[in-house]
């Protein structure tokens, strides 16, 4: 789905090429160490898929984080042709979700600039986070409440997975777009390959379109509703 | 040239094609999928295009039908232009119609094998257009000849599109496959062009400047956009300004065709840009020179030097910066943020008071500073 834009003039026409921020957020905590493997293939296959449509890397650049009892930034803001290789994430430790959204506000505050630097015209941030789990801290919601805060001009779209112990409650409670919780028995893998998959054929789309694209729904997965006043978009197009 | 296989009527029911083999190409534009047929058509390289049910209302079906028949004409007429698109387009063989008629999808030939790359992919255009050198760090090198051997065959599709007088709409670095080993090229998502004009097809990074978003797209909108692609492989530059002034400070023997190909980009009047026939000419090296007048060249895009390589890190916290903002994301709730480029005029202007209010300063303390000395 589309996040719409309303008509303007000066949209006919923009020399500035545009380019949409995009970070990957993934839960590295043990939980996801049976699944390191997979993870590891999989980000692979989406940094060659995403090699291969040079339209979409130069549309969107991707910076990836993954955090478990801290936040790491793994690739700095790049066009992913500018990375020859993913670095290999491996996992262990809690899953501290106060640290990832303390990151990502940082972060998105220093590529915003940059990439205005380079004379783009930046759209607004996504954020696509896959977690398995809980959150093991305790200040979760108010770091997440830092980075929504629709005062901050910044704020991104985020678009959740969760799967293996994810809480739907909770997931509502981190998106401003849409979120998905992978049915009950769905593997790890399938999970992993399904969520990563959806958040490809997002940035393609995006990248032909120009502004946001999103999945409704995910095989596999069912459709969690942000809480209202995390909404990012207008709720109408989300129906 | 891909012959019609002779046994494929015009005319199919869904329920003639059997059950939806794999699926090679998901929701996209107006069409739902492409799959394989797994029926009595099978195995003849032919694919299955589903189109969504507004397909049918938005005047298509007679123009498939038309796009249809000139495939399968015997005529003499339009045979060069009917062989070149056969062969080198994922021209419609067929249209496929639900039990009461009416429009659900047509038949497409699938692009030769050569179009994909050594993972399988299909090999789409998007890779040629880029830089020698990343060309070359890909494993791909690409010389220039070997570009202009590929533009060639995509103008040609563009002049042959153009003597039927039948408008595409949708160049752009998805809708064409190339084929390194021999240069070869196939254009798909062919089945939507129309006859004379047809709605413009929003694409990013495509608009043409003089083809107001309400206006249908002509001929002249497809003078544009093939010149922008052909351009951009041309040249290995993307973005619009980069591939402009490529072509200005370029050599006629290095790029083939550029002064046809700055005036189908740059003209002051649309109607006045040179027919695809024209830059096919000059490709071929043809020395065609026409009496277009062109805008100014936007300025060039300013660059400040940038790191060689992100860097991979296993991570610190980046401190936040204390300066403004130079600019504030696209917000899709507030139209007045739509626009990215909307703001460097506050930033400017806060610049602007900035630097007065430091000089101010400067020249206060300077007083201080002879007056103290003075008294001193």
């Amino acid at each position: 789905m589309t996040v719409p834009r309303r008509p303007h003039e000066s949209d006919r026409y923009v020399l500035k090429p545009k380019c949409l921020p995009t970070y990957l957020v993934i839960d590295a905590s043990s939980s996801m160490a049976p699944h390191q493997t997979v993870l590891n293939e999989t980000l692979a296959h989406v940094h060659a898929s995403i090699q291969d449509h040079p339209r979409v890397s130069e549309f969107a650049h991707v910076s990836l984080i993954v955090f478990s009892t801290q936040a790491h930034l793994v690739i700095e803001m790049a066009n992913l042709e500018d990375v020859p290789v993913m670095p290999e994430v491996r996992c262990n430790g809690l899953t501290d979700y106060g640290s990832a959204f303390d990151l990502l506000r940082s972060r998105i505050d220093t590529d915003v600039e940059e990439l205005n630097g380079l004379g783009m015209a930046v759209l607004r941030p996504v954020v696509f986070l896959l977690t398995d789990g809980l959150p093991t801290d305790e200040d979760w919601e108010a770091s997440f409440q830092r980075l929504a805060d629709h005062g901050w001009r910044r704020h991104p779209h985020v678009i959740t997975y969760g799967f293996g112990e994810a809480d739907r409650d909770v997931l509502r409670r981190i998106t401003t777009v849409v979120g998905f919780i992978a049915d009950q028995g769905t593997d790890h893998r399938s999970a992993l390959m399904e969520a990563l998959g959806s958040m490809l054929s997002s940035l393609v789309a995006s990248s032909e379109q120009g502004r946001v694209v999103f999945n409704k729904s995910v095989p596999g997965y069912q459709a969690v509703e942000p809480t209202q006043d995390l909404l990012s978009v207008p709720r109408e197009y989300l129906e | 040239m891909t012959a019609v296989p002779p046994t494929v009527p015009a005319v199919l029911t869904r329920a003639e094609l059997g059950e939806p083999g794999e699926a090679l190409a998901g929701e996209s534009g107006e069409s739902v999928g492409i799959h394989r047929l797994t029926g009595p058509l099978a195995g003849n390289g032919l694919l299955f295009k589903q189109y969504k049910r507004t397909a049918a209302q938005n005047g298509r079906d007679a123009a498939l039908e038309q796009l249809i028949a000139f495939g399968r004409s015997p005529a003499a007429v339009g045979r060069t232009e009917r062989e070149l698109l056969l062969g080198c387009t994922s021209w419609p063989v067929a249209k496929v119609t639900d039990r009461n008629g009416e429009l659900v999808g047509c038949l497409i030939p699938e692009a030769d094998r050569r179009f994909r790359a050594e993972n399988g992919r299909l090999r789409e255009i998007d890779t040629l257009a880029q830089s020698d050198e990343r060309l070359a760090a890909r494993g791909v090198p690409v010389t220039a000849a070997q570009r202009a051997a590929v533009c060639r065959g995509l103008v040609r599709v563009a002049a042959a599109l153009e003597r039927r007088r039948l408008v595409y709409s949708d160049w752009n670095y998805a809708n064409a496959l190339w084929c390194p080993a021999d240069c070869s090229v196939f254009v798909i998502d062919i089945d939507g062009c129309r006859p004379e004009r047809m709605p413009n097809i929003f694409q990013s990074d495509w608009e043409d400047p003089l083809t107001d978003g309400a206006m249908p797209a002509d001929v002249f909108t497809d003078r544009y956009r093939v010149a922008l692609l052909t351009a951009r492989c041309l040249t290995g530059h993307r973005d619009l300004p980069s591939v402009l002034h490529a072509l200005d400070s370029a050599r006629d023997d290095a790029v083939p065709g550029r002064s046809v190909l700055l005036d189908m980009l740059w003209a002051a009047a649309r109607e006045t840009r040179p027919a695809s026939r024209s830059l096919l000419a000059a490709l071929d090296g043809a020395d065609v020179h026409f009496p277009v007048e062109r805008l100014p060249l936007p300025e060039p895009r300013t660059q400040p030097p940038r790191r060689t390589a992100p860097k991979v890190l296993a991570s610190d916290l980046t401190v936040l910066p204390d300066d403004a903002p130079a600019e504030d994301p696209e917000d899709p709730e507030d139209p007045t943020d739509n626009d990215p480029s909307a703001s460097p005029a506050t930033t400017d202007d806060v610049t602007a008071t900035a630097w007065a209010v430091g000089i101010v300063v400067a020249v206060l303390v300077a007083l201080l500073i002879v007056l103290l000395a003075r008294n001193g």
